[in-house]
């Protein structure tokens, strides 16, 4: 319809000519009031001080007159659009406006179906107005702001969209009640369109829209740098973005600006570098190898830096992984050792030129050794009970002179050259322990009587506790702690103390609580011994009254050993070669002394698997098997002239246990020999045996050196494990045997019941 | 010019590393931070270049797959055993350590 094409025309116009509402306001209002017009219509651009006033194409004052005229004295049949094309521009210009005009005032009755005629001539007055009224709200803005400022700010935008026509179908129910009329009117409309091509009330006209006169102007700008990224975002990428930890990085600054500084050539190359590496994978691979390249090529700026880089270097960063390739390392070399440790069969390619042994054999290993620890006597070990890999060890000499400063290291199998922890106390150590309830804890026993706890969880040189300052500190050497179990008193008991026993003749409990807190279990009185007086006086019978001590002083304690059956009663060891068996409860009176040994007992062991037999070794050179009942030994070794510092029982095998004296280790299985060790390994460097220990994971013995090395040896085809009857029966054996040769009185003896004090002699 | 005194740890770390340079077969030992820039090396230049970047793009593959198994889990120790030599890599959250180690010749 010719209309609509007309009100299209004008619509599109429209909306062009509202971009140019200031120049049309201007134009308008010149018309509206011409007196107005004056250089202020025109908001001025002023840039340096020059004006820069785009100049309009088309200056529409001079043709407006001209126009409006030509458009008013048109005929109404005539076609608005050619009469404007054939004139000048300007005449287009506010023709078509005044189209848009008409459209508005007009658009009340463009629907429906009746061709629209030309606008009459007061229709174009009216349209010129409503232009004009249209128009003045906006211009009256910029009046107000002309007067204020010689510059007013022009903003274009685009206008909200007009609907000139806006011809909606209109859908009406089968069941209206004008439906007759609409369906009439429907096909009336129809017969019109049919109609309409050859009729003389349409005319067909054609349109064409101007393309106005196009202005170019050029902007430059700054070269925008682009650079291209790739990141692939992996499934760990999403869970840690997910989690906040993104690390999903873009673009570093300081890299972004190396870029830009740089010349154009050096930001292709990188470019086109990092295209030509493979981005499928990884997270920042693209951003390093990237960064790498830039690196390399600015490497010559960036040489100041470097310089600072090392300084800057935070060693304790990367503590973790150089902890973790130590160890690594360690396996690596030690592979083999360790797995023969852990009762593996060792993984070697090559073929094993062994000797074939037959029996019982000691294989050294491999040692715990390190520079800290050179030259110090080893004079304790001690297990973790949480982590079976976990040795410590006390190194302090035995005796007094030459008195240094102490060392207790932490060693694990993962590391052979160095110790986990190593602290280093006042002075030297002669005992360790470790606690039970709480793992982490090791009670040192030193050469000057105090108790130093530990916590191993780090390697701090100070300890924990001691016990200093506490007015029940032993003055004499604590030569051994044992941390016992015991039922809580108060509340704020760990339910553990900590035992102890020093020369100062007193088996103390440790109490700890704030801070230690001692009891005296026992004072270890001493007493001599019917028996070892008989021995000294042999020609006199002197009766000593049960009650009476003939000495009342008190004897050092050298060694004590809990029993495992029984946590009430214990044993302990003095100066004299007695041994006593006490009580928990009782602090006043021994249950038992055995007296056998004729130098200081330096270790008591309870059998673990049997019960009521304990070992025990002295300076005399022997190491004694003892059961509870008999206060002879029941069997007696010796093998070397030599004292022995330490045994220990095999926690497998009710009849084998070791030992370690000056010279060398021993092996002995009751069993088999009671005679000789089954199994010796004598020292061939100048430095002897000072403790010895079994691994309580693995078949190896460890034995400790005066010069600070820990060896271990493997126990290599080891008998079948025996058992504890086992041992009984030897022992009954032997007993038997012994008790044969002597008097019956000893059989009576033994047969009293171990109440008292006094020890039985044997002659009665 | 470093005007702190080092930590306690930090010596720590100083002696680890003192005793892995001179523990038996290691003829290498590099350490490399995120960056590129390498912080300690034993080995010469050249040869350090290429192993820190050719290990770094294997790092971060390995690292990459086994976070993509399980987002939980992170890369903590590889070793590439060769030949001729055993390459030990612990990758960090800032460096990356590298260890080569002479086969133990059994």
């Amino acid at each position: 319809m010719t209309s609509t094409l007309r009100s299209a025309a004008s619509v599109r116009t429209g909306i062009s000519a509202g971009g140019r509402s200031g120049g049309q306001a201007s134009g308008v209002t010149r018309k509206t009031a011409p007196t107005n017009r004056s250089t202020r219509g025109l908001p001025k651009l002023i840039e340096n001080d020059q004006d820069v006033t785009p100049k309009r194409l088309v200056d529409p004052e001079q043709y407006y007159n001209k126009v409006k005229d030509s458009v008013l004295s048109n005929d109404a049949s005539s076609n608005p659009s050619e009469t404007t094309y054939s004139t000048a521009q300007p005449q287009v210009f506010s023709a078509t406006k005044s189209l848009m005009g008409h459209s508005h005032g007009g658009a009340a009755n463009s629907h429906g179906t009746d061709a629209e005629s030309f606008p009459s001539e007061h229709d174009a007055d009216q349209l010129a107005q409503s232009v004009a009224t249209h128009a003045v709200e906006e211009d009256e803005s910029l009046i107000s702001m002309d007067g204020e400022t010689p510059q007013s700010l022009l903003t274009l935008s685009e206008t909200d969209t007009i609907f000139v026509l806006s011809i909606d179908s209109c859908i009406v129910a089968n069941d209206a009640t004008d439906l007759e009329d609409i369906k009439k009117q429907n096909e009336r409309y129809v017969e019109l369109c049919k109609s309409r091509q050859g009729s003389d009330v349409f005319s067909d006209r054609g349109m064409n829209t101007f393309n106005n006169t196009v202005k170019n102007k050029e902007v430059q700008c700054e070269r925008i740098q682009s650079q291209s990224r790739e990141v692939y975002a992996s499934v760990a990428d999403m869970y840690d973005s997910e989690r906040g930890e993104s690390k999903i990085i873009l673009g570093k600054s300081t890299h972004d600006k190396q870029t830009i500084d740089e010349p154009l050539s050096r930001t292709d190359m990188t470019r086109s570098v990092g295209s030509g590496i493979d981005k499928s994978h990884g997270t920042r691979l693209s951003e390093q190898s990237i960064d790498e390249t830039m690196r390399k090529s600015t490497m010559a700026k960036s040489t100041n830096e470097q310089v600072e880089d090392p300084q800057s270097f935070d060693s304790s960063k990367i503590a973790a992984s150089v902890f973790i390739m130590e160890r690594i390392l360690n396996s690596n070399t030690n592979q083999v050792k360790q797995a023969i440790y852990r009762g593996l069969t060792p993984l070697t390619d090559r073929e094993e030129k062994t000797i074939a042994y037959s029996g019982l054999t000691l294989d050294k290993l491999f040692a715990y050794s390190a520079e800290i620890t050179n030259n110090k006597n080893v004079s304790a070990l001690t297990w973790n009970h949480q982590n079976s890999d976990l040795l410590a060890v006390g190194y302090g000499p035995f005796e007094y002179n030459d008195q240094r400063n102490g060392l207790v290291c932490c060693w694990c199998l993962k590391n052979q050259d160095f110790p986990e922890r190593f602290y280093h106390t006042p002075s030297a150590v002669t005992t360790v322990a470790f606690s039970v309830k709480f793992p982490s804890l090791l009670a040192v026993g030193l050469f000057d009587g105090t108790v130093n706890v530990y916590n191993v969880q780090n390697n701090i040189d100070k300890a924990l506790l001691d016990t200093e300052e506490v007015p029940g500190k032993h003055t004499a050497p604590v030569w051994q702690l044992y941390w016992l179990g015991v039922e809580k008193s108060r509340d704020d008991d760990t339910g553990e103390v900590l035992m102890s026993v020093s020369t100062d003749g007193r088996v103390t409990q440790w109490l700890l609580r704030k801070g230690f807190e001692s009891n005296d279990y026992m004072k270890l009185k001493r007493i001599l011994s019917k028996q070892t007086i008989q021995r000294r006086d042999n020609s006199k019978e002197v009766k000593i009254p049960k009650s009476e001590n003939l000495l009342y002083r008190q004897s050092g304690g050298l060694c004590f050993d809990v029993c495992p059956d029984d946590s009430t009663i214990y044993l302990c060891g003095t100066e004299e070669g007695l041994i006593h068996r006490c009580s928990l409860a009782n602090n006043e009176q021994y249950l038992d002394t055995y007296a056998g040994h004729s130098g200081p007992i330096y270790r008591l062991a309870w059998s673990p698997l049997a019960k009521g037999v304990f070992l025990s070794s002295s300076a005399d050179w022997t190491v004694s098997l003892w059961t509870i009942d008999r206060y002879q030994p029941c069997i007696t070794f010796t093998s070397r002239k030599k004292p022995v510092f330490d045994i220990c029982w095999s926690p497998k095998s009710a009849t084998m246990f070791c030992c370690a004296n000056e010279e060398a280790v021993e092996v002995w299985d009751i069993s088999r020999n009671t005679l000789e060790p089954i199994d010796i390994i004598l020292t061939t460097h100048p430095y002897i045996f000072t403790s010895i220990t079994y691994a309580p994971n693995s078949e190896c013995v460890l034995a400790g050196t005066n010069l600070g090395s820990v060896v271990v040896y493997n126990l290599k085809n080891l008998p079948a494990p025996t058992k504890a009857n086992e041992l009984m029966e030897i022992i009954k054996q032997q007993t038997h045997q012994a008790l044969i040769p002597e008097d019956p009185t000893v059989k009576a003896a033994a047969a009293i019941k171990p109440k008292e004090n006094v020890p039985i002699s044997n002659n009665k | 010019m470093s005007t702190t005194v080092p930590s306690t740890q930090q010596i720590e770390v100083e002696e680890t590393i003192k005793r892995i340079q001179t523990h038996k077969g290691v003829h290498g030992f590099v350490i490399v931070s995120n960056d590129g820039s390498f912080v300690r090396s034993t080995i010469d230049n050249s040869t350090t270049m290429s192993l820190t970047g050719l290990i770094r793009t294997l790092s971060d593959k390995a690292k990459s797959c086994v976070r993509d198994l399980d987002p939980q889990n992170d890369l903590t120790f590889f070793r590439i055993r060769t030949k001729k030599q055993e390459i030990l890599v612990a990758p960090d959250k800032d460096y990356l350590t590298i260890v080569l180690q002479a086969n133990e010749q059994h």
